[in-house]
């Protein structure tokens, strides 16, 4: 299966911030979440990822093609892009986006973009300005979906949209994918969008990777043991990949392979998973 | 680009339609070259304002991600000034050779001057809105101006009759060497501000 983004050791030193060494491939027809707490390194992966942020280290390639090489301005065709804002100026309108990607992309398709206007209940001749953050938003997700994009990157695309707006949104990158050769790239910090539309997760943590898995696989293979503390100190504490404390016990993450005889593994959730490496990570 | 062009020729067209219009109404005054000349200056200087609106919205960023080039997205900036600034002047020379019965002799020289210095403020102007960002080019241009007027007005002072320049053998080359200079100047404007582009990519200041 070819992958529709494939990043080797890409490394991006800032002052006070790194994104470090990041191994990733997202297989052509997946859909592959992006998570991690604010500052966490997403926005900045996405950026190098379209080349509009210079790279320390790595290679990444993009729909097949290396994204500094001159053809990636032909793939930049096949992607569409959701950013966490929507930065179109704000004195334009539905009408004069549509004017404005019409002779941007050669295959923007002005019936699909109209029809999704109509779809979403987007007005055509109202300021950009005068729109509310889910109506922004759900403009940038009907012009990226109207170019026939084989790819979709999608940065915090869901964030501060009311949950009806963000399920109806979820379900179209759901439906965009029934092609076999479309891809999402989705960064989110809300889980449970991820949780329910994702082939794998991936977990960026203060730049860095720290897990990059099959979500159904991450399911499997990860339980939730609740040991007391008589149990924890016979656990290694290696083998411990997150965990909670309360009053008489504590939560740990492990895999199940790991869970020694007597415990009994709990079924966990992404959510949960996260969370509990994400506290690990940073009492390390 | 022609969407980029689109998307600057409406977004200006909103702000400055009803200016504009009054502006070209004030261009048929009769023998009167100032407002022309000053139209033209104005169109260049919506560039900037152009550039402005761009680092408001953040649009640069959402630019960057769409199929342009760096040099596309640097350039069309430079063509949308030339296109301001010739529809202007077109249009001062109509209203004045035409409409107010000014020479067009003169009309075209004094046009022409006006457009060369538009450009070649602009070749300046834009570099450094993309080394510094907006407001503070605006700040050093406003500064550059500030200088040049006030070493104006100390030549003005030294030298006590003007005429000796306007009488100068070379002042006769003027008229080529201006457009030449300015064509000059252009050219070395686009390739700065591409490279200053390139640069605020690799450090991420989109």
């Amino acid at each position: 299966m070819r992958n529709a983004i494939e990043v080797k050791g890409l490394t991006k030193s800032y002052k006070d911030f790194c994104l470090q060494d990041v191994t990733l491939a997202l297989p052509s027809g997946s859909i592959l979440g992006l998570v991690g707490e604010n500052g966490a390194g997403k926005t900045t992966l996405i950026q190098l990822i379209m080349n509009t942020l210079g790279r320390d280290a790595g290679e990444i390639a993009v729909l097949g093609e290396d994204n500094q090489s001159p053809e990636f301005l032909e793939v930049k065709e096949q992607i569409g892009i959701v950013l966490d804002e929507a930065y179109f100026p704000q004195i334009l309108t539905a009408k004069n986006v549509n004017r404005l990607l019409k002779y941007s992309y050669k295959n923007w398709q002005e019936e699909q973009f109209y029809s999704y206007l109509h779809r979403f209940g987007l007005p055509e001749n109202k300021p950009f300005k005068d729109f509310s953050r889910g109506m922004k938003m759900k403009l940038a997700i009907a012009t990226a979906l109207s170019h026939q994009p084989k790819l979709l990157i999608l940065d915090e695309a869901t964030s501060g949209l009311d949950p009806l707006i963000r399920d109806e949104i979820v379900d179209l990158f759901y439906d965009f994918t029934r092609e076999e050769d479309h891809s999402v790239l989705i960064s989110s910090h809300i889980v449970s969008d991820l949780e329910k539309i994702c082939d794998y997760i991936a977990f960026l943590h203060k730049g860095r990777l720290i897990l990059m898995e099959e979500k159904d696989k991450l399911l499997e293979d990860y339980a939730v043991v609740r040991a007391t503390s008589e149990q924890l100190v016979k656990i290694e504490a290696r083998k411990i990949l997150g965990r909670k404390k309360a009053d008489h016990w504590t939560d740990c993450l492990m895999k199940r392979e790991n869970v020694p005889q007597g415990l009994e593994p709990e079924r966990t959730t992404i959510e949960e998973i996260i969370l509990l490496m994400g506290r690990e990570a940073q009492t390390k | 680009m022609k969407g980029l062009l689109l998307k600057d020729l409406t977004v200006l067209m909103k702000q400055t339609r009803i200016f504009l219009i009054l502006m070209a109404g004030f261009c048929c005054i009769p023998r009167n070259l100032f407002f022309p000349c000053f139209v033209v200056l104005y169109t260049g200087m919506l560039v900037i304002s152009s550039m402005s609106f761009d680092e408001g919205s953040k649009w640069s960023l959402m630019a960057a991600m769409m199929p342009y080039s760096p040099t596309a997205l640097v350039m069309e900036k430079y063509v949308l000034g030339l296109l301001l600034v010739g529809i202007a002047g077109a249009w001062g020379l109509l209203a004045q050779s035409i409409f107010a019965g000014q020479d067009i002799l003169v009309t075209a020289f004094g046009i022409g001057a006006a457009v060369c210095v538009t450009l070649l403020l602009l070749s300046i102007q834009v570099p450094l809105m993309h080394r510094f960002g907006v407001e503070k080019a605006r700040l050093i241009i406003i500064l550059g101006c500030g200088a040049l007027g006030a070493g104006s007005a100390l030549l003005g002072n030294l030298v006590d009759n003007l005429d000796i320049i306007a009488d100068a053998p070379w002042m006769r080359y003027v008229a080529f060497l201006l457009p030449a200079a300015t064509v000059v100047c252009l050219g070395i404007s686009v390739w700065v501000s591409v490279r200053l582009y390139r640069r605020k990519i690799k450090k991420g200041l989109l």
